[in-house]
C-alpha cells in the first residue's frame, strides 16, 4: 500500500487541521459551559479576525514596510477580543433572563450579521492572507517535509491549553469561573460578579479564535466572508464530542474529528462524506454518551 | 357575541374572495410576469414553510434546524418522479437517463415528497428528539449537511442526479396553485394546533416535565409534531422546486433553514398569522422593494453613501437584530389575526377622530378610554 | 407603538403598490430599448460576472444606439444580480422581465442559466448566454442562445492538451453539488479515457479550504496532472495544496480559472503559479484575429478613463476571456436586432437563430439549432506571475 511517509503527511495535516478546531472548540466549550448557550456567531469571528489582519496589514505596510505584519498580529488579537466582548455585552446580555430559544436566535442573528456586513465591505471575494514568512519555512524531519507553521500550530495549541488549564485550577478567577459553570444563580449569590466572569470568558475565547485564525489563514492563504461558518461548526461538534464545558475535551475531540476528517479526504471514494461524517460522529455520541467524552453530567434544572 | 362570529365568518369569506379575485385578476393579466406575481407566489410557498417551521419551534418548543434537509427530500422526490419520460435523457445527461422511467401525475407526486421528508423525520427523530434544546439543534442541522452530501453523492447519480440540477419537472400554470396548496396546508395545521394535540403540543413548550407529569407522552407528541412539520416542510420544497423550474442540492444549505427561522422570528414565534404576515413581508422586501439598497445610486451628482452590493443583507441582519432584542414578539407575539381585534382597533381609531374633531380633550397615547 | 408601526406598514405597502404602477420608459420623446443584464455580482461568482458586466458596457459604449425602421432607439441597460446563486436566479429573472426588457445577456455560471432560463422563455425574451458552457441551458429552451463553447467541447480541448503534454494517469477534482464542475469533469473524464488515459476522481464540498490529505493521496498515486474546473475562489487552494504535497504535474483547468486574481493569491501566499493551464474562449494578442486586437486595445483604454472600472476588473489591466463573451454577447444582440428590425421576442429570436457574423472577438458568430455558438478552436492558456500568456491552441472537429 503506502509508505510510513505518506502517513506521516496526511497525519501531520490532520495534527494541524484539529489543532485549529482545537483553538475555535474552546472558546465555544467555555462559553457553553457557563451560559448554556451554542455561540454560533464563534465561526464568523474567526472569520472577521482574518479581514481585519487583512485590512490593518495592508493599510500600515505604506509607512510601516515589514514591521506591518508585527502591527497587525497584535491588533488582530486585540481588536477580535474587543469584537468578541462586544458581542456578548450587545447581543447575549440584554437576553440573559429570556428564553433560550431566544439568545440562540440572536446568536443566529449575529452570525448571519457579521456574514452579510464582510460580504458587503469587501465586496464579497476572497482575499489573499499576508504572508508571514516565517511560518512558511520548510524544514526537514526525518523523511518529511513540513513547513513550520505545522509543527508551531500544534505545539503553540497545547502550550496555549496547558495554560488555560492551570489558569482555571489554579486562580481565583479561575475559581470564580467552574463555579459559575456549576451553578449560575447560587454563584451570583455568593458575591461573585457574574458579568465580569461572562465577559473575561468571551475574552479568552475570542483570543484564542483570534490566535486560531491567524494560524488556519496562514495555512490557507485566503479569507472570504462565509469561510468561518464550516470550521465553526466542526468545532462546535468537537467541543460537544469531548464533552461540553471541558477544555480538554474540546482538545481531544478536535484532534480526532481533524485526523479522521483528513483521512477520509484522502480516500477518494468517500472524500464527499468528509463534513458528513463530523456530523454522523456527533449524531452518534449523543446517542451513546450524550455528556461526550469527558463531559460532567448535567443537571436538569427544574 | 353569536353576532360577531357571524361577522367574523362573513369578513373572512370576503377576504378570501377578495384574494381569489385579485389573483384570478392578475393570473389573466399583463401583471402576471411582473414583480408582484412573483413576490405573492413565493410569498404563499414560504408561508407554508414558515408555518411548519413555527409548528416544531413555536408550538412544540423543539428547536430543530432540519428545515433545509426536509425540503431537499420534498423537492427531489416531487422533481425525480414527475420529469416527462422523454426528458430524461437530457436532464439525467451523465446517468443515460437514470434509472426512474416513469411519471407520476402531479398531485400523488406532491402528497409523496411530504410523505418522504415524514418517513426521513421519524427516522432521524426517534434518536434525536431525546435531546435537549441546543444538542437537538445542532444534531438537526448535521442531519441536513449528512442528507445534502448523500444526495449529492456519485454512486447514487441514476436516482438523484448527483451535482446536476434537475429541471423539466411538472410545474404549475395558475399562480393560484401555490395559494391552494399552501392554504389546505396551514388550514391543517391550524386543525392541529387547535385539536387535543396542539394543546399538548402547548404544554411540552412550556415545560416538559410538567406535561410529561400531567400525563402527556413526551416521544409520542414530540414526534408527531416533528414528522408533521417535515411532510408540510417536504410540500413547500417541492411547491419551492416549482416556483423555480428547478431543484438543485446545493442550494439546500443551513443559510436557506435561518432565513425561514428568521421570518419565524419576524412574525412571532408561535403565532400563525405572524408566520403567514411576517413570509409576505419579508418576500417583498427582500426581492423586490429593498432591492434598491444594492444598486450604487446617483442622484444628479449626489452619490447616495453606503448603497452598494451587499447593503440590502446588511440592513436586513440589523433589522433582525433589533426585532430579537427589542421586539421579541416579531409582528404578533404569540397572539393571533382577529376581526375581533381589527373591529375594535377600528373602533378606536373612530372614536379618537371623532373627539379630535369634537373637540374633546384627547388623552395622550391617542386613544380615549371612557 | 405597535399599531402605528401597522399603519407605517399599511402605507409602505400601498405606496409601493403606487410605484410599481410606474412604468420606465420614453417619457422625453426618445425612443429607448431595455436589454437585461443578468450576471452575478456576489457570491461565489461575483469577481466572474462582473467582468462580463464590463464587456458588455464596452459594447453599449460603442454601441449606444440602433436603428429600426428608421428610428434611432436609444440601447439601455438594466442589471439583475443573481448573487451566484440558483436558488436566486429565478427572482432576478423575474426582475428583468417585469422591467419588459427586449433582450437579456448573460450570465455567468450554468447554475443560474438553467435556473433562470424558463422565465424568459416564459415571456419570450430571448437570452444571450455569456459564459456558461453547460449543455443543458439552451436544450430545450428555444430563446437561449449563447457566444461560448460548450463544456463537452471545453473537456476534450483539455484532455487532448494532457495528453500532448505525455500525461497517462490524470486526477479529476470536481465541487460536489456544482453542476459545472461535475458537467466537466464527467466530460474529461470521457474524453481522456478515450485517448487511452486513466482517471481518479475526487470530489470536495462546496466551500472546503483542505485538500492537505487529497493532494497527499494523489501524489502518492503517482499521478501527472490534475484537472480541477472549480471557482475562482477554490482555485488558489488546489493550487498551492498541490504543489506542497509535491505535485509537480500540470494543473488543468475550465474556463473560469482566467482570473488573474488566482495569480495574486498564489503568488502572495508563496506557492508557485508555474503549470497551470486552462481552456478559454480569448487571448490578447492573437494575430490571426484582428478583431481580437482591435477589441483589446480599446477596452484597455475604455478601463483605464474610470478608476471604479479598473476595480471591478480584478484591480488589473489583464482582459478575461468572459470579458470578450460579454462584449460578444451584446455584439450578437445589436446584430439581431438590426436584422429583425423589430424589438419583438419571437421575431428577434428567429433572427438570432439565422445569424451569421463573421469576426468577433471569440470568433465568427454562428448558432447551431440548439442555439449554441458553433466553435471549432479553443485556446490553452498559462498562468505566469506576470499574467496569463497563450500556451497552446486545440481544434477538434
Amino acid at each position: 500500500m503506502h509508505d510510513f511517509t505518506y502517513y506521516a503527511q496526511i497525519l501531520i495535516s490532520g495534527l494541524t487541521i484539529g489543532s485549529l478546531y482545537a483553538l475555535i472548540a474552546i472558546g465555544y466549550t467555555m462559553v457553553y459551559g457557563i451560559l448554556r448557550l451554542i455561540n454560533f456567531a464563534h465561526g464568523d469571528m474567526f472569520m472577521v479576525a482574518g479581514f481585519i489582519m487583512i485590512y490593518i496589514t495592508s493599510w500600515s505596510s505604506s509607512f510601516l514596510g515589514a514591521g506591518s505584519i508585527v502591527v497587525g498580529l497584535i491588533l488582530t488579537l486585540i481588536l477580535t477580543v474587543i469584537l468578541g466582548v462586544m458581542i456578548e455585552k450587545v447581543a447575549y446580555k440584554p437576553l440573559r433572563s429570556a428564553p433560550r430559544m431566544s439568545v440562540m436566535i440572536s446568536a443566529i442573528g449575529v452570525s448571519y450579521l457579521l456574514q452579510n456586513l464582510s460580504t458587503y465591505v469587501t465586496g464579497g471575494l476572497a482575499q489573499s492572507y499576508p504572508n508571514i514568512p516565517w511560518l512558511r519555512t520548510e524544514i526537514q524531519i526525518g523523511s518529511i517535509t513540513v513547513r513550520r507553521l505545522a509543527i508551531l500550530t500544534p505545539v503553540l495549541t497545547i502550550l496555549l491549553v496547558i495554560a488555560l488549564v492551570l489558569l482555571i485550577k489554579h486562580t481565583k478567577m479561575g475559581m470564580a469561573m467552574r463555579a459559575v459553570a456549576k451553578d449560575f444563580d447560587t454563584a451570583q449569590l455568593m458575591g461573585i460578579r457574574i458579568d465580569r466572569i461572562i465577559s473575561f470568558t468571551f475574552v479568552i475565547g475570542s483570543f484564542l479564535a483570534a490566535v486560531g485564525s491567524i494560524l488556519y489563514f496562514s495555512y490557507i492563504g485566503q479569507v472570504s466572508p462565509t469561510i468561518g461558518a464550516m470550521p465553526g461548526l466542526k468545532s462546535f461538534v468537537a467541543a460537544v464530542f469531548g464533552g461540553i464545558g471541558s477544555v480538554p475535551g474540546a482538545v481531544i475531540g478536535s484532534y480526532i474529528i481533524g485526523i479522521c476528517e483528513t483521512f477520509i479526504k484522502s480516500n477518494q471514494n468517500i472524500s464527499i462524506f468528509s463534513n458528513a461524517f463530523t456530523f454522523a460522529l456527533l449524531i452518534i455520541i449523543l446517542l451513546i454518551k450524550p455528556n461526550g467524552l469527558f463531559g460532567e453530567k448535567l443537571k436538569e434544572k427544574v | 357575541m353569536k353576532n360577531n362570529k357571524k361577522r367574523n365568518l362573513l369578513c373572512s369569506l370576503l377576504l378570501a374572495a377578495a384574494l381569489v379575485a385579485l389573483l384570478l385578476y392578475i393570473d389573466n393579466s399583463p401583471l402576471k410576469s411582473s414583480m408582484l406575481s412573483t413576490v405573492l407566489q413565493k410569498g404563499a410557498i414560504y408561508a407554508l414553510l414558515v408555518v411548519s417551521m413555527n409548528l416544531l419551534n413555536g408550538f412544540t418548543g423543539l428547536f430543530s434546524l432540519g428545515q433545509a434537509g426536509f425540503m431537499l427530500l420534498g423537492a427531489y422526490t416531487y422533481a425525480i418522479l414527475t420529469i416527462p419520460v422523454a426528458q430524461r435523457i437530457n436532464v439525467y445527461q451523465y446517468f443515460d437517463g437514470g434509472i426512474v422511467q416513469f411519471q407520476m401525475p402531479q398531485i400523488p407526486a406532491l402528497i409523496l415528497a411530504g410523505l418522504v421528508a415524514a418517513v426521513f423525520a421519524a427516522l432521524i427523530g426517534a434518536p434525536v428528539l431525546r435531546l435537549k434544546s441546543d444538542y437537538l439543534a445542532i444534531a438537526t442541522l448535521g442531519f441536513a449537511e449528512i442528507l445534502r452530501a448523500v444526495i449529492q453523492w456519485e454512486k447514487l447519480g441514476p436516482l438523484t442526479n448527483a451535482s446536476n440540477i434537475l429541471r423539466k419537472f411538472t410545474g404549475y400554470n395558475s399562480i393560484l396553485f401555490p395559494f391552494i396548496v399552501s392554504g389546505i396546508c396551514i388550514a391543517i395545521i391550524v386543525l392541529l394546533i387547535n385539536s387535543t394535540y396542539g394543546r399538548a403540543f402547548k404544554a411540552i413548550r412550556e415545560d416538559e416535565i410538567a406535561a410529561e407529569a400531567m400525563g402527556i407522552n413526551l416521544m409520542k407528541h414530540k414526534m408527531l409534531s416533528f414528522c408533521t412539520s417535515s411532510f408540510f416542510a417536504g410540500i413547500g420544497g417541492a411547491l419551492l422546486a416549482m416556483f423555480q423550474f428547478n431543484a438543485h442540492a446545493k442550494n439546500f444549505t443551513t443559510a436557506m433553514t435561518y432565513e425561514i427561522l428568521l421570518i419565524v422570528v419576524i412574525g412571532g414565534i408561535g403565532s400563525i398569522t405572524g408566520s403567514i404576515l411576517g413570509s409576505f413581508l419579508y418576500v417583498a422586501c427582500s426581492e423586490w422593494w429593498l432591492r434598491f439598497l444594492d444598486n450604487p445610486t446617483v442622484i444628479g451628482t449626489f452619490k447616495v453613501p453606503l448603497l452598494g452590493h451587499g447593503f440590502r443583507m446588511v440592513v436586513f441582519s440589523v433589522v433582525i437584530m433589533v426585532i430579537v432584542l427589542f421586539y421579541r414578539q416579531g409582528l404578533m407575539g404569540t397572539r393571533e389575526f382577529s376581526w375581533d381585534a381589527v373591529f375594535a382597533f377600528f373602533g378606536k381609531l373612530g372614536r379618537f377622530f371623532r373627539n379630535l374633531f369634537t373637540g374633546k380633550k384627547a388623552v395622550k397615547g391617542g386613544v380615549v378610554h371612557e | 407603538m405597535k399599531k402605528l408601526l401597522a399603519i407605517l406598514l399599511c402605507l409602505v405597502m400601498v405606496l409601493s403598490m403606487v410605484a410599481c404602477g410606474e412604468k420606465p420608459g420614453s417619457s422625453d420623446g426618445e425612443k429607448t430599448i431595455t436589454i437585461g443584464v443578468f450576471e452575478p455580482t456576489s457570491g461565489q461568482n461575483g469577481a466572474g460576472g462582473k467582468k462580463e458586466i464590463l464587456g458588455i458596457q464596452y459594447a453599449h459604449s460603442l454601441y449606444p444606439t440602433v436603428t429600426i425602421g428608421g428610428e434611432e432607439y436609444k440601447i439601455q441597460l438594466t442589471y439583475a444580480d443573481n448573487q451566484s446563486d440558483s436558488s436566486k436566479a429565478p427572482t432576478a429573472a423575474q426582475q428583468l422581465v417585469s422591467k419588459g426588457v427586449t433582450a437579456v445577456l448573460g450570465t455567468y455560471g450554468s447554475g443560474c442559466a438553467i435556473a433562470g432560463g424558463p422565465y424568459f422563455e416564459q415571456a419570450k425574451i430571448p437570452a444571450i448566454g455569456t459564459s456558461c458552457t453547460n449543455p443543458q441551458v439552451t436544450q430545450g429552451n428555444d430563446y437561449y442562445f449563447r457566444v461560448c463553447f460548450i463544456d463537452p467541447f471545453q473537456s476534450v480541448a483539455d484532455a487532448q492538451f494532457a495528453k500532448k503534454q505525455g500525461v497517462t494517469k490524470a486526477a479529476v477534482i470536481t465541487e460536489a453539488g456544482d453542476d459545472y464542475s461535475a458537467g466537466l469533469g464527467a466530460y474529461f473524464v470521457k474524453a481522456f479515457k478515450e485517448l487511452g488515459g486513466e482517471v481518479v476522481e475526487v470530489n470536495f464540498q462546496t466551500g472546503e479550504t483542505d485538500f492537505s490529505g487529497t493532494m497527499a493521496s494523489l501524489a502518492a498515486q503517482g499521478i501527472g496532472a490534475i484537472f480541477a474546473p472549480t471557482s475562482i475562489e477554490t482555485a488558489p487552494f488546489i493550487i498551492k495544496q498541490a504543489r506542497e504535497a509535491g505535485i509537480d504535474g500540470c494543473i488543468l483547468a475550465s474556463d473560469t480559472w482566467d482570473d488573474v486574481s488566482i495569480i495574486q493569491r498564489v503568488v502572495e501566499a508563496g506557492a508557485s503559479i508555474d503549470g497551470v493551464y486552462f481552456s478559454t474562449f480569448f487571448i490578447e494578442g492573437d494575430d490571426t484575429n484582428p478583431a481580437a486586437n482591435a477589441f483589446a486595445e480599446g477596452f484597455k483604454a475604455w478601463l483605464k478613463e474610470d478608476s471604479a472600472r479598473l476595480t471591478d476588473n480584478s484591480n488589473s489591466e489583464e482582459i478575461s476571456a468572459v470579458t470578450a463573451c460579454g462584449y460578444d454577447a451584446y455584439m450578437a444582440i445589436y446584430y439581431a436586432l438590426e436584422k429583425a428590425q423589430s424589438t419583438d421576442g419571437a421575431t428577434l429570436r428567429d433572427a438570432l437563430a439565422a445569424l451569421d457574423v463573421p469576426g468577433l472577438v471569440t470568433g465568427d458568430l454562428k448558432f447551431d439549432e440548439n442555439g449554441d455558438a458553433v466553435k471549432s478552436y479553443a485556446i490553452i492558456k498559462t498562468a505566469t506571475t506576470e499574467g496569463f500568456v497563450f500556451a497552446d491552441s486545440v481544434t477538434i472537429e
